[in-house]
């Protein structure tokens, strides 16, 4: 009878596929200014540019919670003239969560993974759909990812929910040959081992074992362990309860279901060795032989996420890439419960990596007071390059927010640090308007090199012995748990 | 009994018929654009507007022959600090698309002006590297055309946008940005490329839908996740796969023979994903800004995406079928991954 009633709701939810009318957005005040100098134009150019814009304050578009037929509370974000809808649903457990049973949360990702497939009946019914989905295992949450016409938005929640079922005995079965031959892909990608020696050195060795660690799961590890006990483990990871869910789109809240007072939530408290070791400066190398390519990343640890002066270090490190406007892009990663991890990273040619942190082994410092500007390589940034830096610093987060993937994503991680979406813009006001001595503070405590672990996954051959002249370098193996190769001395008298 | 079809079995098939026909059911909802205005200039070039209300950000997007003067220093800060910026270098002439608050759209159009990409900027890109292989050959004269899309006041824009002139550009012999050419997909990635007529005309929505369902096809029956993609003049594959090219090739021969009668289901999921990944990138002020240049480029006419958008939903599994000569691998131009053998092959004819 209960099958019945079932097969009865999908019948509902599939007829019900079409949203309401979307209400009109009123329309908003001007956000351009006006030449204010005079555009004496020529066909040289402009006379002189203009000044440099304000940057006002823009909060994340408003959210109301709706609490679904099948009983969990979603934060629905309207976005009025979308045509697509982004549904983003997070398990509050990953890696960090494996224990013993190592590698589990990256085999129950890819037995969903796998039903997202073509040959998956529910992969069917989300191609019918025009809906795509990812689903990604990380250090502290199982993510879920589907993009839908906003038209479909009901069919592809109800799909979103039955992906996100636990496997069944089988399923596992299944995908653990396909869970290895991922594992395997991950290890020999450099920009994958890159991250998960940064993770090993600032968490693991200065612990012995840290849960965000985030260990890549290798075959041995995936061959070992038990169907039944990782089949426990995905009940309790995708426990629906405990799930954050978050849909942003064309969609109306009401067309999903009855507004809630509750906020999805996250239950439990990860237990996190603390205070951690502060890291010593080092220099690691992970090994891909003959690899064409490099990724360099360089990174330190920085206040917990939901830590006020958390913002603060972010913006620091958002603001010496802007100043130095080297091609290195910001790559941090809050946790809701550890320490998060600053990290700038690049990826290009072997040459240019190492050429990369040749020069950012021996930094400049950004000077806010510099009159004059100082344009040569190696000298301290001018006034209107800091005052660039800050609004891009402030500003790099509206990005996010132009489709509504990008406000799925920006809205789902503040629930899952357990942060207000007020903190969004606050975020953005600190880089724009904290005073110059608090952000110098920031920089001389977040940026120093003495902190700093620097982590560069290629051809060792090749990378070492340029990053020799600086420090002395580990070279590590990372299909051999990321064990030592060799130790190379310092070549240089200077360096760190 | 243990053979007896249980009912609730049925349900992941019956959910996904209902889907198909919701799909049916359901008008298209597509965009309007009803704030869409074009600007004609002295040069004959185009600047559109179109004004997206509650957008936090804006894109701006213009395309030249060549982009004016190099390496002006007072530009390329006002272009850093306008936003995140993109700048590529297609077959014919360069492109550079600006995401910027909305606060720094007059810094961006001054900055416009001047700005060039400087030698060693652009051409990293997967789009302009296989139209270079797929139409080699020196830029053709096109005048500059420039969109603007997200929350502004349009009138101001307007009002800056004709006073503002762009430099005559610089002789094609002249030119010094990187070779296209040169770039190369990174490890474990192929790209195959095949060049297309303009989006807004039937048989380009046909290759695109195609192009899905040989992506499709070759995660379904060969383990390769492959996603298809296009550009103003091609539709290409993102192949991701550890084989030799001669083994991606022969897989890819052996699905485009299947194509040649694609089963009803199938293509309409093709065409619903088409039809979906067009919105996702009409979801995206940046997205909305080359489709409307795109749109000039191909007819005279920004509205053209929207043409497409209804074109791919009408296709026939006949018109996809006819669709799949064009996607020969004898046409098409090929990008194996950076470190694999034989850098870069091209079997191009010509069409």
């Amino acid at each position: 009878m209960s099958r019945l009633i079932w097969l009865g709701g999908v019948l509902c939810v599939a007829c019900a596929s079409g949203v309401a009318p979307r209400p009109t957005a009123a329309p908003r005040a001007s956000a351009v200014e006006r030449p204010r100098a005079k555009s004496s134009t020529s066909a040289d150019g402009p006379a002189a540019p203009p000044p440099a814009g304000l940057s006002p304050a823009q909060a994340l578009p408003g959210s109301r919670s709706v609490r679904l037929p099948s009983g969990n509370v979603a934060a629905v974000i309207e976005l009025p003239g979308s045509a697509m809808v982004a549904i983003d649903w997070r398990a509050p457990f990953g890696s960090a969560d494996d224990g013993p049973l190592r590698g589990a949360s990256h085999w129950v990702g890819s037995c969903l993974s796998l039903r997202t497939r073509a040959a998956h009946p529910l992969g069917q019914a989300l191609a019918a759909l025009g809906a795509r989905a990812d689903v990604q295992s990380e250090v502290e949450t199982l993510r879920l990812r589907v993009h839908a016409p906003a038209r479909h938005a009901a069919a592809a929640l109800s799909l979103s929910a039955q992906l996100a079922q636990p496997p069944s005995l089988g399923e596992l079965h299944a995908a653990r040959p396909f869970a290895r031959e991922a594992a395997g892909a991950l290890l020999d990608a450099p920009e994958h081992t890159a991250r998960a020696a940064l993770l090993r050195e600032l968490f693991e060795l200065p612990t012995d074992r840290h849960p965000y660690a985030d260990l890549l799961p290798n075959a041995a590890a995936l061959t070992a362990a038990s169907v039944p006990d990782v089949r426990k483990r995905a009940a309790a990871l995708l426990d629906p309860k405990k799930a954050i869910l978050t849909i942003a789109g064309g969609v109306t809240a009401q067309a999903l279901g009855a507004a809630s007072d509750a906020l999805p939530q996250i239950a439990g408290r990860r237990s996190v060795p603390s205070p951690l070791p502060s890291a010593a400066p080092r220099v690691v190398v992970v090994d891909h032989p003959g690899a064409a390519v490099a990724t360099a990343l360089v990174g330190c640890l920085g206040p917990n996420g939901a830590d006020p002066r958390s913002a603060l270090a972010r913006a620091a490190w958002q603001i010496f890439e802007g100043v130095a406007g080297r091609s290195a892009s910001f790559r941090g990663q809050r946790f809701r419960f550890g320490p998060q991890v600053l990290a700038w990273s690049v990826t290009d040619t072997t040459e240019a990596a190492t050429a990369w942190a040749d020069a950012w082994l021996t930094p400049t410092r950004p000077d806010p007071d510099a009159k004059a500007t100082q344009r040569s390589a190696g000298t301290r940034a001018s006034k209107g390059a800091w005052l660039a830096a800050r609004a891009r610093a402030s500003d790099a987060a509206l990005f996010e927010l132009e489709s509504a993937a990008g406000v799925a994503d920006a809205y789902g991680e503040l629930l899952q640090l357990g942060l207000s979406p007020e903190s969004f813009d606050e975020a953005r006001r600190l880089a724009r308007d904290a005073p110059t001595r608090a952000l110098e503070a920031a920089l001389a405590t977040h940026l120093a090199p003495a902190g700093w672990v620097v982590v560069v996954a290629g051809d060792s051959q090749r990378i070492a012995p340029v990053l020799q002249h600086h420090a002395p370098v580990t070279v590590v193996r990372p299909k051999s748990d990321f064990s030592v190769l060799k130790r190379l001395p310092r070549t240089s008298a200077q360096g760190l | 009994m243990g053979r007896a079809v249980r009912p609730w079995r049925l349900a992941p098939a019956l959910l996904a018929l209902l889907c198909v026909c919701g799909s049916v059911r359901a008008a298209a909802d597509t965009p309007t654009w009803p704030g869409l205005s074009t600007l004609s200039t002295s040069d004959g070039g185009s600047r559109v507007l179109l004004r997206r209300s509650g957008a936090p950000t804006l894109a701006v997007c213009a395309r030249a022959e060549a982009m004016l003067r190099l390496s002006d220093n007072a530009a390329a800060t006002l272009l850093r600090r306008a936003g995140q910026q993109a700048i590529r270098r297609s077959s014919d002439g360069w492109e550079i698309c600006l995401r910027l608050p909305a606060q720094e759209l007059t810094t961006a159009l001054w900055a416009l002006q001047t700005a060039t990409p400087r030698p060693g900027e652009g051409g990293h890109d997967e789009r302009s590297a296989l139209s270079a292989l797929l139409a080699p050959g020196t830029p053709a004269a096109r005048p500059p055309t420039l969109a603007v899309v997200g929350d502004f006041d349009v009138d101001a824009a307007a009002r800056i946008l004709r006073e503002l002139r762009w430099p005559a550009p610089t002789p094609a012999s002249k030119l010094t940005g990187p070779k296209a050419q040169a770039w190369t997909p990174p490890p474990g990635v192929q790209l195959v490329g095949w060049k297309a007529p303009a989006r807004g005309t039937a048989p380009r929505a046909a290759m695109e839908v195609a192009a899905t369902r040989l992506a499709r096809s070759l995660s379904e029956h060969h383990g390769r996740s492959a996603q298809a993609d296009s550009g103003p003049q091609l539709v290409f594959l993102r192949i991701h796969t550890k084989d030799s090219s001669d083994a991606l090739r022969r897989a890819l021969l052996k699905e485009l023979a299947q194509l040649q009668r694609i089963p009803p289901r199938q293509l309409a999921a093709a065409v619903a994903l088409t039809e979906s990944a067009l919105l996702q990138e009409l979801d995206d002020n940046a997205g909305v800004a080359r489709s409307l240049l795109d749109g000039i480029d191909a007819q005279g006419q920004p509205r053209s995406v929207l043409r497409h958008l209804s074109l791919v939903s009408e296709l026939s599994g006949t018109a996809v079928s006819s669709a799949v000569g064009s996607l020969a691998l004898e046409n098409s131009a090929w990008l194996p991954a950076a470190g694999s053998a034989g850098r870069v092959k091209h079997g191009a004819k010509q069409p």
